[in-house]
């Protein structure tokens, strides 16, 4: 009998109650949260439900899917990789965090993207690529202005890139400059990605004029299929010399479209885009969603740093918004009112939303008009000026 | 980091970081410009053939594409008359073939069928 009671309460002994603290429930309550944000209300549900659902799986009380603790060191390594082979010490999450800490996933996410992308609205205007430089004034701005609230650079750096409106930019620059603040960062990216329908407008009509916003644009010109085909190839070789800690991104970027452009590799263009990338955003999204745990968040001063992040994210695509419709007035003003500025908000490069709203918006104000092809030529140009700016911030602030 | 550091490391990345993006991608402008020009050139004195084996998307699925008729309808002259030719390369050669014109006909089949006909192809294939 006595066995019997002591078995019992062994159990109970093991069982997550008696492990949990106040910091996994709200933890899990948060993770709870954002299921609700990506399920009921439609936040990039893509990454928002695995990134959500992955926070949930690492604050289950001895639930053993996730170590942060094993990862967080100062460098790759310190880490105790031989460790990866006791399952006491690391769990399922652990071993598929590697192609987020190896700088895996984001890259190939980046193949899919470009498998996705078509550049030609970029290729028939190329000047499109100033307001995609433009619009990723946000992130400097955050930059700046995560300094000031007392992050280190190497912090404001990866805080800044949630200006680039791109997640995989995001989630590959935090890896290589601040790695403990992903969970934060991640999660910030995602919401204001699917926050730009709300954000961006208001921004977008308080520094037009009624005149600028009914501005029709020419008919772009066909672009012809050899030109989208160097495209992908001039890109990668160029930007790998100028900029060498963006061509992870860029190069698996441009691949994917060669892979789409090229017309020769319809299966590897069509797993890139498919299989894979939903394969790899799986893997990426549970594990970036793993890393915030109730026990780095119980750390002093982290929740602050969470709300802080909050903050400059929306800073950074305010001013993301507000570059490139600043931009776009000059540029407005230079063609002679050939360039409606309402497509240079579409430089942050979250594709294809931005466009849409900046067609929308368009349309508030004339119908007739359809700007959603030359908003493109910004959005894609954005994608390019935020791995750009992710490879400058690497250079600049990285060991 | 003191006020004065802070406004002169973040001064630096702000300034350098802007520079560097907008001079990296008007260079891409360049280069764009330079890549089209070079492809017209070359375009432009191969005589333009209709005829091409290659396989060409004639649906195209992504929502950016921008088709302009023109475009639409060189794409749908090279791909009948690349059936055309497949058909008919067993039993003639296939410069005995030469397609004159290519002419709608009226809807034959009900809408429903061909939107189901289209959704497997886009799907399937």
């Amino acid at each position: 009998m006595n066995d019997f009671f002591s078995a019992i309460m062994d159990m109970i002994n093991a069982s997550g109650f008696m492990h949990l603290t106040v910091m996994h429930l709200v933890m899990i309550g948060v993770a709870c949260l954002f299921l609700y944000l990506a399920i009921a209300k439609k936040f990039e549900p893509l990454l928002l439900l695995p990134i959500a659902f992955g926070m949930l799986a690492a604050n289950l009380p001895l639930g053993g899917m996730m170590h942060p603790a094993f990862w967080e060191l100062e460098n790759l390594h310190a880490v105790q990789f031989a460790d990866l082979f006791d399952s006491a010490k690391v769990g399922l999450l652990d071993i598929l965090y590697m192609g987020v800490k190896l700088g895996i996933y984001p890259p190939l996410i980046f193949l899919g993207i470009g498998a996705m992308t078509d550049f030609g609205p970029l290729i028939a205007n190329p000047k499109s690529l100033l307001l995609g430089a433009a619009a990723q004034l946000g992130i400097f701005v955050a930059f700046f202005g995560a300094l000031f609230l007392g992050f280190t650079p190497q912090e404001a750096g990866s805080i800044a890139i949630i200006g680039g409106a791109d997640g995989p930019t995001a989630i590959y620059t935090t890896t290589k400059l601040a790695p403990h603040l992903l969970g934060p960062i991640a999660l910030a990216a995602y919401s204001y990605m699917a926050l730009v329908p709300v954000i961006q407008p208001p921004i977008m009509k308080a520094f037009t004029t009624m005149k600028e916003r009914t501005v029709r644009m020419e008919q772009l010109r066909v672009v012809s299929r050899t030109e989208k085909l160097l495209f992908p190839i001039v890109v990668t070789i160029l930007v790998a010399f100028i900029i060498p800690d963006a061509t992870p991104l860029v190069a698996m970027l441009m691949l994917g479209n060669l892979f789409r452009e090229s017309g020769v590799v319809q299966r590897l263009s069509d797993t890139a885009q498919n299989a894979l990338i939903n394969i790899v955003t799986i893997f990426l999204g549970l594990t970036v969603g793993a890393t915030a745990s109730a026990e780095k968040l119980s750390q002093p001063g982290y929740g602050l740093k969470a709300l802080y992040i909050i903050l400059l994210g929306m800073a950074a695509f305010g001013f993301g918004t507000f570059g490139g419709i600043i931009f776009g007035k000059i540029m407005c003003w230079a063609t002679k009112g050939k360039v409606n500025p309402l497509i240079g908000s579409a430089g942050v490069s979250a594709v294809p939303m931005a466009a849409r709203v900046s067609q929308k918006v368009g349309q508030e104000y004339d119908p007739g008009n359809f700007l959603l092809m030359h908003a493109m030529g910004p959005n894609v140009a954005g994608v390019i000026g935020s791995a750009v700016a992710a490879g400058v911030l690497i250079s600049m602030l990285g060991k | 980091m003191t006020v004065a550091q802070i406004l002169g490391e973040g001064s630096i990345v702000f300034a350098v970081g802007l520079t560097v993006v907008f001079a990296i991608l008007a260079f891409l402008i360049l280069v764009i410009d330079i890549n089209s020009k070079i492809v017209h050139a070359i375009e432009g004195k191969k005589k333009p053939t209709p005829l091409t084996s290659e396989p060409k998307e004639v649906v195209s699925q992504s929502i950016v594409s921008a088709e302009t008729t023109d475009e639409e309808d060189e794409e749908l002259v090279a791909v009948i008359t690349a059936a055309v030719m497949a058909i008919f390369a067993g039993s003639n050669s296939s410069s005995d073939i030469r397609v004159k014109a290519i002419r709608r006909t009226g809807r034959t089949s009900p809408a429903w069928n061909v939107a189901g006909r289209d959704e497997y192809l886009a799907t399937r294939l």
